[in-house]
């Protein structure tokens, strides 16, 4: 999108990136001679719709920017459907405002399989779990191999901390998987894959 | 979420969402209030307080009171107390919606109890000029959340 002189052309290609709970609004650059384009980024729930009048809502962080991105986790903060837009601005020239195509509800963010760490301790069986934020909650599943029908299940809610799961039978070899879950649109993640340690021998 | 049931009908109220966007703004918020005499949300008649087969009734009533006169006097405020307010806001727009998918006979019916206890709020909200009363109201958020967290 070259501008020379002409009226400024609104952003296009304006996109939600929705990945485990964080929204990411990115949009086209636009090539413009001289200056740098800035843009500005507003947003409207469905609240401001039904109640407000239609009124819009500047994101503070995204307003002037140059980058073609703008995070707008923190203002999709229900699980209503919101509409966004943008616009861009050279000098005193603005362009006309930029609407999302369709509205957008964090209830279709994708939730990415957790990353966990499966230690064995001695004969301790313990996870570490990756920190996703207070909206996420985990569901453990852990097995002995070879007795995959007996899979023991925990609900992890503070993934700060490393989790006790089990004392292991002494050179026995265990398995581990993890799923996400968020309650406030109630979805899970698919489960990580399975990751295995051994407890150490027992001393003879 | 603090699920709140009212007969076969149950409610979702995320108060995590809730409560960040009004500890964001409360001291603010209740600083400029200049009715500190008056009070909007009082204990003599509080929600968890409210018999159970009026407590839904309340409960829509003071949604919808919040919804309608409070939340949306809030657009000369700053970008950054517009922004907390929205997040309140759209939370009890989705409790409230939930609330309207019960069946309304039967789960929420308004009797006297209700609409008497609701009239009460009204009228002392009536007594402010409409944007001092709904800076009092928001200010009253924590009061709300209390009762709903109360509310079994």
């Amino acid at each position: 999108l070259l501008v020379s002189g002409a009226l400024l052309p609104a952003p296009q290609n304006i996109t939600i990136l929705s990945t485990n709970m964080k929204h990411f609004l990115v949009w086209s650059p636009l090539t413009a001679l001289g200056e740098a384009v800035k843009y500005s980024v507003e947003f409207q729930g469905e609240y401001e719709r039904d109640y407000a009048n239609d009124s819009w809502i500047p994101i503070g962080e995204c307003t002037g920017i140059s980058a073609t991105q703008c995070d707008i986790t923190e203002d999709i903060s229900a699980t209503v459907p919101y509409n966004l837009r943008v616009r861009a601005a050279l000098g005193t020239e603005v362009s006309r405002w930029a609407t999302l195509n369709g509205l957008f509800n964090r209830v279709t963010t994708s939730l990415i399989p957790p990353m966990l760490n499966v230690m064995a301790d001695g004969h301790h069986l313990l996870v570490e779990l990756e920190h996703l934020g207070p909206a996420f909650e985990f569901l453990v599943r852990y097995w002995r191999k070879g007795q995959e029908d007996q899979v023991y299940e925990k609900v992890v809610r503070d993934s700060n901390t490393t989790v006790h799961l089990e004392t292991m039978e002494a050179g026995a070899e265990y398995c581990v998987k993890a799923q996400t879950y968020v309650e406030a649109i109630n979805r899970s993640s698919n489960f990580s894959q399975a990751q295995c340690v051994k407890a150490t021998e027992s001393k003879a | 979420l603090k699920r709140l049931h009212f007969g076969h009908c149950v409610v979702s109220v995320d108060m995590y969402e809730i409560r960040k966007g009004f500890g964001e703004i409360k001291e603010m918020t209740q600083a400029q209030d200049q009715y500190t005499s008056i009070r909007l949300l009082h204990r003599s008649y509080s929600l968890p307080d409210t018999k159970t087969e009026d407590r839904c009734c309340f409960f829509h009533y003071l949604l919808e009171f919040y919804l309608a006169n409070v939340f949306n006097q809030c657009q000369i405020y700053s970008n950054f107390h517009q922004r907390r307010v929205s997040r309140i806001a759209n939370n009890f727009l989705t409790v409230k919606k939930e609330l309207n998918l019960c069946d309304t006979v039967t789960t929420c019916p308004c009797g006297k109890e209700a609409i008497h206890r609701y009239e009460q709020i009204l009228s002392r909200f009536e007594r402010m000029d409409s944007h001092s009363a709904a800076l009092k109201a928001l200010g009253e958020l924590d009061i709300l959340l209390e009762w709903i967290d109360k509310t079994e």
